[in-house]
């Protein structure tokens, strides 16, 4: 097992995992699309696994079409971890510039695009990342453009994660689980750009997508620890807080 | 911050003769490690010298004073300004002493002031001593930032020696910042008995209305917060937990 294959297993683990956690609470209803969420993220993590990508890609006709439903699926993970996170740091201006008429045109351009390149392309034979048919403008562009919508609904809300890491009262899960959504907010703005470096990334640049993802898994982890210790915990009127010491 | 450890030493000795670090331990209830680490670092903490100074028998405040760095604790002012004691008696006695004096009965059952322990006892006494711009004499006269000061007293806390020489700087009791504190009771820093109780009776009606009026001012502004918090913690978990 080389270097990229083990981040892989490790982020489809992490995202498996919390996946399957979260099942019997989003059937009692709780928060059933970070749930989908999870599990668009499971798929998109598991087809990115060369043997699992070439096993699904044989089945959708061996064109490569599995690699569009990668796409697909990390859009659509963005989009729900991005109009959530917006929801939950209340961050007003992340909310319209993600689900906003900037939003909606971001993501629906982004998407006709991600098609058409994928059409434009001549990629006859399966092959896992597109690797053999990297000389291909079109290629490239589709490339560009699948790192570049999750880097924008990224960058909108890294502001707000690591504001609401840094918020003193809070508690400790809280902050840890926005802290680390900051952390991978930002690994996908940098996945997005490390490409323009001069360094040689390979395998590396593995290494900075998947703990991205892997970071944002456990930050939503933590965040639901939460969520369900304070609903054991009993909550005392606000008014016994100021003279119990 | 602390007294040094050698110091610590030295004293214990005379006031606990014969003991050691375990026996310390099991009288106070400090733990080892704690009392371990403070003597190994080569500063112990007021509070520790307070708990030996009371499993042994001594007053604390004598106990602190025989430290150097509290060595004018019991020659300065210690009798407590009515504006200090004030400052120690919650809001819920304030207004149980109103409710009691809107009452046309002349009982003399008065509210019960130890029942209520002040949460922000602290932050009352230092406005109550403060001649005005006490925050920036105490900075310069301690090295310590002004908003760190202000970030202990709105969490309820004040560093002893802080404390104290906030006192000296204001000129009242040196012991009234360390009662407010929580680190010495009132008897154990020689304030009167009934004290509190005396200062309440001895405001007019009007005064203590007001006196209500701005604890509660203090105390809405306090839930208000908390009650914000609580409702972005709510939205946050709600969207992502």
């Amino acid at each position: 097992m080389n270097a990229a294959l083990a981040f892989q297993v490790v982020a489809l683990s992490v995202a498996g995992i919390s996946a399957a956690v979260r099942l019997p609470l989003a059937i009692k209803g709780r928060n059933p699309l970070i749930f989908w969420a999870l599990v668009l993220l499971t798929t998109a993590i598991a087809l990115g696994i060369s043997s699992v990508y070439l096993a699904v890609d044989s089945v959708l006709g061996g064109m490569n079409l599995a690699n569009l439903v990668i796409r697909f699926a990390l859009y659509g993970f963005v989009l729900i971890i991005g109009i959530k996170s917006a929801a939950a740091f209340r961050a007003a201006g992340a909310a319209a510039l993600i689900r906003g008429p900037i939003g909606i045109c971001v993501l629906a351009s982004v998407a006709v695009l991600t098609v058409v390149f994928f059409c434009l392309a001549d990629m006859p034979v399966s092959s896992p990342g597109l690797r053999d048919y990297g000389e291909q403008l079109p290629v490239g562009l589709y490339g560009i453009l699948a790192r570049a919508y999750p880097a924008y609904i990224a960058a909108c809300l890294i502001a707000p994660a690591f504001a609401s890491a840094a918020h003193r009262r809070r508690p400790l899960l809280i902050r840890l689980g926005s802290g680390l959504l900051g952390i991978g907010l930002v690994g996908s703005v940098l996945y997005a750009i490390q490409d323009l470096t001069p360094l040689d990334v390979d395998p590396w640049d593995h290494f900075v997508p998947y703990s991205a993802l892997t970071a944002v898994t456990v930050g939503l982890v933590l965040l639901g620890a939460q969520r369900t210790t304070s609903k054991r915990k009993t909550k005392n009127a606000p008014l016994t807080h100021t003279f119990a010491r | 911050m602390a007294v040094s450890a050698r110091s610590f030493q030295n004293w214990r000795t005379a006031a606990a003769p014969g003991e050691s670090n375990a026996d310390l331990c099991r009288r106070t209830g400090i733990k080892r490690s704690t009392l371990g680490q403070q003597i190994v670092r080569g500063k112990v903490s007021e509070d520790t010298v307070v708990r030996v100074a009371r499993a042994y028998g001594k007053n604390p405040v004598e106990a602190l004073s025989d430290f150097e760095e509290y060595s004018d604790l019991l020659g300065g002012p210690w009798r407590p300004s009515a504006a200090e004691l004030l400052s120690q008696v919650s809001y819920i006695c304030i207004l149980q002493m109103i409710l009691h004096r809107s009452q046309p009965t002349d009982r003399q059952d008065y509210p019960d002031l130890v029942r209520f322990p002040h949460a922000n006892a602290i932050r009352s006494w230092f406005e109550a001593v403060d001649p005005g711009d006490l925050r920036q004499r105490l900075s310069a006269a301690t090295g310590v930032a002004p908003q760190n000061i202000s970030a202990q007293l709105l969490a309820g806390r004040l560093a002893p020696e802080l404390a104290v020489e906030a006192a000296r700087l204001a000129g009242v009791s040196l012991t009234g910042g360390l009662v407010a504190t929580g680190l010495i009771t009132s008897d154990e820093a020689g304030w009167p008995q009934d004290g509190q109780l005396a200062a309440l009776r001895a405001l007019s009606d009007s005064e203590l209305v007001f006196l209500a009026r701005d604890r509660l001012d203090g105390v809405g502004k306090q839930i208000r917060k908390f009650e914000h918090d609580q409702e972005n913690e709510l939205l946050l978990l709600e969207n992502l937990g």
